[in-house]
């Protein structure tokens, strides 16, 4: 795990970057998030330069080392390497780095020196944490929440039910969401003890029975 | 679990460029729409952002957007189980996976889906991806584009016709029941027959109409009524 760490990964960034007094990158294994990420928070940071993402802990490594970083965000759960080793690293080249982690699971991997916020935050408010008072005002979006009741359900277990009722089984599920196969049997008991049910198909139908799965109104004909 | 603190719904008035093609997004993070707005600057416009299944009807329903780019889970369920009332209602949709199945993906497209895009693409490539939908194309990865085809030279018609006709009557029943989410002894019951004779029939009902699981089957079934 370590060694991963060490070793830089074939997609560094050769040149020396030319940025001013802070430095901000993003480290995220998919291009499409890590790229909206940056272009997100380029958009709402002011005075701190937003440099091209890192997909994986070594280029992230390699980029600190060459570069002065002073804020990064990361993944902190779900990843193949060592989070703790990563900012142990990470703090040895800029020690006053400031790291912030995001996490969709439900038991991110907890360290020093790391602020964790849901994946699902806004960006302002990871903007905010980064930089607080940063204000600029959004593009004009409608957005919307909805008012339908998850009844019982933790979101968490919603996602779970959601991926079973695409045929997932347990191995799946627990890949997509980064948790242990036991933590998916843990889910599915709670789910069943909440919705009345006996198997995983009696728990889809329901859910999808009491509106919490898919449209709570039947689709008009 | 405690309630996410950073989920605050907001209201916000919107003003848009006309004849730009306009976008809602539904996904379940919160940086893609800003971030497709930031790189379709210009060229789009997005006008709606949401995490939620239902939200996203109600907001193609007011907004009448060209294309709405969804994420694979929601706060409310898969876009599977949103899809076909979004197909109905006109809507383009193009979908951001983290992975590729090819089956799963041809028969999203075979339900109405216009294309599908991978989350490991570059955020330009999905911008034009998602300025394609909006013109009326589809929009697929080129690996599943082949697989297609040759299911179209095989007499593939997606989304005409269920295979549910090859059924025999027995198999139907037995479908409907384990469709309702019945387990297999209380549909041995309901239709009066001993429990291996249900197992022997809902193996062959999954096989024959590709489903991995009861859960599958429930939830592709409420979808149909």
């Amino acid at each position: 795990m370590y060694e991963a760490i060490q070793a830089p990964g074939p997609r560094v960034l050769p040149q020396r970057l030319a940025w001013g007094s802070a430095v901000l990158v993003v480290q995220e294994r998919l291009r499409f998030y890590r790229e909206s990420m940056t272009a997100c928070l380029r958009r709402q940071l002011d005075g701190i330069e937003v440099g091209p993402g890192a997909s994986s802990a070594a280029e992230l490594v390699e980029m600190a080392r060459r570069n002065p970083l002073t804020h990064g965000v990361i993944e902190a759960d779900a990843v193949p390497w060592d989070v703790p080793a990563l900012v142990a690293t990470l703090h040895r080249y800029h020690p006053g780095l400031q790291l912030i982690g995001l996490f969709a699971s439900t038991r991110p991997v907890s360290c020093d020196g790391v602020a964790l916020v849901p994946r699902n935050a806004a960006p302002e408010q990871i903007a905010q944490l980064i930089q607080p008072g940063s204000d600029r005002p959004a593009p004009f979006v409608l957005t919307a929440t909805t008012n339908s009741d998850r009844g019982p359900l933790t979101a968490h277990q919603l996602r779970v039910l959601a991926l079973l009722s695409l045929g997932f089984n347990g191995a799946d599920v627990a890949t997509r969401l980064g948790l242990s196969e036991r933590g998916v049997t843990k889910s599915k008991t709670a789910i069943f003890a909440k919705l009345g049910a006996q198997s995983q198909a009696q728990a889809v139908a329901n859910a999808l029975a009491a509106g919490l799965l898919g449209p709570s109104k039947p689709p008009i004909e | 679990m405690r309630a996410n603190p950073y989920r605050e719904p907001a209201m916000r008035a919107h003003v848009y460029e006309k004849d730009l093609p306009k976008v809602v997004v539904v996904h379940e993070h919160r940086f893609v729409a800003p971030g497709l707005q930031e790189v379709l600057s210009g060229r789009a416009h997005v006008v709606g952002d949401t995490a939620y299944g239902a939200a996203a009807l109600q907001l193609t329903g007011m907004l009448t957007p060209s294309v709405v780019v969804a994420g694979e889970l929601l706060g409310d369920g898969a876009i599977d189980h949103f899809l076909p009332d979004m197909v109905r209602a006109g809507t383009r949709v193009l979908l951001l996976m983290d992975e590729l199945p090819g089956e799963r993906v041809i028969g999203l497209v075979g339900r109405g889906l216009s294309g599908a895009c991978s989350t490991d693409n570059a955020l330009a490539e999905v911008a034009d991806a998602v300025l394609d939908v909006a013109g009326g194309g589809v929009v697929l990865p080129p690996t599943l584009v082949a697989g297609i085809v040759t299911q179209w030279r095989s007499g593939w018609r997606g989304g005409q016709e269920r295979p549910d006709g090859k059924l025999t009557l027995r198999e139907m029943e037995v479908l409907n029941a384990m469709a309702d989410g019945l387990s297999t002894k209380a549909a041995a019951r309901l239709l009066g027959v001993a429990v291996k004779t249900v197992e022997n029939h809902k193996t062959r009902v999954f096989a024959k109409l590709g489903f991995h699981n009861q859960a599958q089957l429930v939830s592709e079934r409420a979808r149909d009524r």
